[in-house]
């Protein structure tokens, strides 16, 4: 794969990777105990290929918040509670 | 084209997303809120709306997102193309057959705050609620 620039950050010092607006895909890797975000930024013709899911979060990490997001009616239940407490707002 | 699959956490367009109090609001993107059963299973979508009229330092709930301005078709993950933030104070529910969908999704770290925002206003409306039940 054609890769521009490579960076890579400690997961475990919270470090952010460099240039968000530049990142197009992150990988996990393993090297020995620790473990790292590689995040690479790769050529126009690669973005095509790339998954979704990639944007920052597994596939994995995505279903878990899904799975824990408030459901239509609570949604409906807060919608009603800003706007009656004047915080709605757009 | 092939379709994309509206996902927890897209980024569609609605011609007309209605303000908070109901009336029309015109032409917005949306962050959609649902979790992904209820979307698979056809449900209206609830969705925080998308706004570049901003007020800085940002009001609680609103949270900006990745735009490219001046690219075609905006930033590669969120399709924006102006500085612009969602709302997590402006909810709206939406058919899912008048959202357009172009495969974008806002990041996971910032829908995480709508959806942790919602839920400290759900837990105070619950608190409320308990209180006038206490009271009554």
């Amino acid at each position: 794969m054609p890769v521009e620039e490579l960076a890579i950050a400690n997961t475990s010092s919270g470090m952010e990777p460099i240039d968000f607006a530049c990142i197009r895909r992150r990988f996990r890797v393993f090297a020995g105990n620790e473990a790292y975000i590689v995040v690479a930024r790769v050529t126009t013709s690669d973005t095509a290929i790339i998954p979704e899911d990639d944007y920052w979060g597994a596939a994995s990490d995505w279903k878990v918040l899904s799975d824990d997001a408030l459901s239509s009616a609570e949604i409906d239940e807060v919608a009603a509670y800003l706007l009656s407490t004047g915080q709605a707002s757009m | 084209m092939a379709k994309h699959k509206l996902k927890f956490g897209s980024i569609v367009h609605h011609p007309n997303v209605p303000h908070p109090n109901g009336t029309p609001a015109g032409p917005h993107y949306v962050v959609v809120l649902n979790p992904q059963e209820e979307i698979d299973s056809g449900s209206d979508l609830r969705v925080a709306g998308i706004s570049t009229t901003l007020t800085y330092p940002l009001p609680d709930g609103w949270y900006e997102l990745d735009n490219t301005p001046g690219k075609p078709g905006g930033h590669p993950n969120t399709g924006l193309f102006e500085a612009c933030a969602v709302k997590g104070t402006w909810i709206a529910r939406l058919p899912q057959s008048e959202v357009e969908n172009r495969g974008k999704r806002a990041p996971l770290r910032t829908v995480r705050k709508i959806e942790d925002f919602l839920a400290r206003q759900l837990a105070k409306l619950r608190k409320q609620k308990k209180r006038e039940q206490a009271g009554s």
